[in-house]
């Protein structure tokens, strides 16, 4: 049985995202087959036969922070970044029909954004964050 | 010159997926110069071929070259990782504990090593014969870690490889086929592999080059004019032309090929 604090977030959840959520779709991609019955590693993605496309719910983060890479008395203006936090989306468990595989395309419904999977990591109390790379 | 090494990464990923014992352990997937990052749940072993170090000293220490001896680094990453579950391992072909994983990256080593030097399969075949001339030197060294809480080992396996130069543009050398704009042996591999990625590589590289057309040298055409044999006379182009004094001549290449 889940503790009583498991219990509440699990039930905030729901709550998160009918106030901060917005629309995704993602659509599952993989690699073809070789004449030999092998996946072949080293094409590109095709749409997946077996993991369909499907509309999900989750809450965009980018926080846009960057890493500069400087010595002292520099400013930002005179160097590039160097480390940007990805973008991702925080979604609840239930609103993925199964774990996002490296590769998938994920569109952002509002902008039509696209990106691909870099990462899934389940994190606490039933939710889990979609790491994303922009397509450019 | 460097599509001997396209040549190279293209065949060696097709000798050791001809190897039965690297087949079936590593099912395919074996990465042509993988950039991306490895999710740790990706389906392990994997290997990772990449050409590194490359140098190409010239045949003829007085003219310089082309021709080189190129010779090319091809290292090839062997990585794997240990499972606890009780059973797993049987039904994964992966293994369970610390001396399996090490004796089973031996093994792939072991394997890799044979195909892409004495394998028995046409692939390694061709590989021995259109693009490599002998393997001079070998290394492997070892990487573990447990750092993301499970054990991985990894070997990377450094061969140096010596190519086969591509040859010499020759006059009379007029490619056909639908690889006929890749040099050798990029042409010979390409036309050797199945449908799929490795192919569509060598047909994008065909493309990007039928840009330049190759025109067969069949001969020449020369105009020359005879002069009278003395020093203060000197040549007069416009007067030999207007007098009609030249006399054109032909010199055909023989086409040795027929």
């Amino acid at each position: 049985m889940p503790s009583l604090f498991a219990a509440l977030a699990s039930a905030a959840s729901a709550t998160v995202d009918a106030v901060f959520a917005e629309g995704f779709t993602i659509e599952g991609r993989a690699r073809p087959a070789t004449t030999a019955g092998r996946v072949d590693v080293n094409a590109g993605t095709v749409p997946s036969t077996i993991r369909v496309s499907y509309p999900f719910q989750g809450v965009w983060i980018a926080a846009g922070a960057v890493l500069h890479a400087h010595g002292r008395a520099m400013t930002d203006s005179t160097t590039r970044g160097v480390v940007a936090e990805q973008p991702m989306v925080d979604v609840d468990l239930h609103s993925l029909l199964e774990r996002p595989h490296l590769g998938d395309i994920v569109r952002r419904d509002d902008t039509g954004e696209r990106f691909t999977v870099t990462r899934f990591k389940a994190v606490d109390f039933g939710r889990a964050l979609v790491m994303l790379a922009e397509i450019r | 010159m460097s599509l001997a090494r396209t040549a190279l990464r293209l065949q060696a990923i097709e000798a050791l997926n001809a190897d039965p014992v690297v087949d079936f352990f590593v099912q395919g997937r074996i990465y042509d110069s993988r950039i991306a990052d490895f999710d740790h749940r990706e389906p392990v072993p994997v290997m990772v071929l990449t050409t590194e170090e490359d140098e190409a000293e010239a045949w003829s220490k007085n003219n310089g070259g082309a021709p080189f001896n190129h010779v090319c680094d091809l290292v090839i990453e062997i990585a794997m990782n240990a499972v606890s579950g009780q059973g797993d391992e049987m039904a994964l072909n992966y293994v369970g504990t610390d001396r399996e994983l090490e004796a089973m990256l031996d093994l792939l080593e072991e394997r890799a090593v044979e195909a892409i030097t004495a394998g028995e399969t046409p692939q390694a075949y061709l590989l021995r014969t259109a693009v490599t001339r002998r393997v001079p030197k070998m290394k492997s060294s070892r990487f573990a870690t447990d750092q993301t809480g499970e054990k991985l080992a990894i070997r990377l396996l450094t061969l140096r490889v010596e190519l086969k130069g591509e040859d010499q543009r020759d006059v009379r050398d007029v490619p056909a086929g639908p690889f006929a704009q890749l040099p050798e042996p990029l042409r010979t591999v390409a036309a050797g592999l199945p449908e799929g990625s490795g192919r569509q590589t060598c047909v994008k590289l065909n493309a990007a080059l039928s840009a330049e057309p190759r025109i067969p040298f069949l001969g020449a055409d020369i105009t020359h004019a005879p002069q009278p044999f003395d020093p203060d006379i000197a040549p007069d182009r416009a007067h030999d032309i207007a007098t009609g004094a030249t006399v054109g001549d032909r010199v055909a290449i023989p086409d040795w090929s027929a």
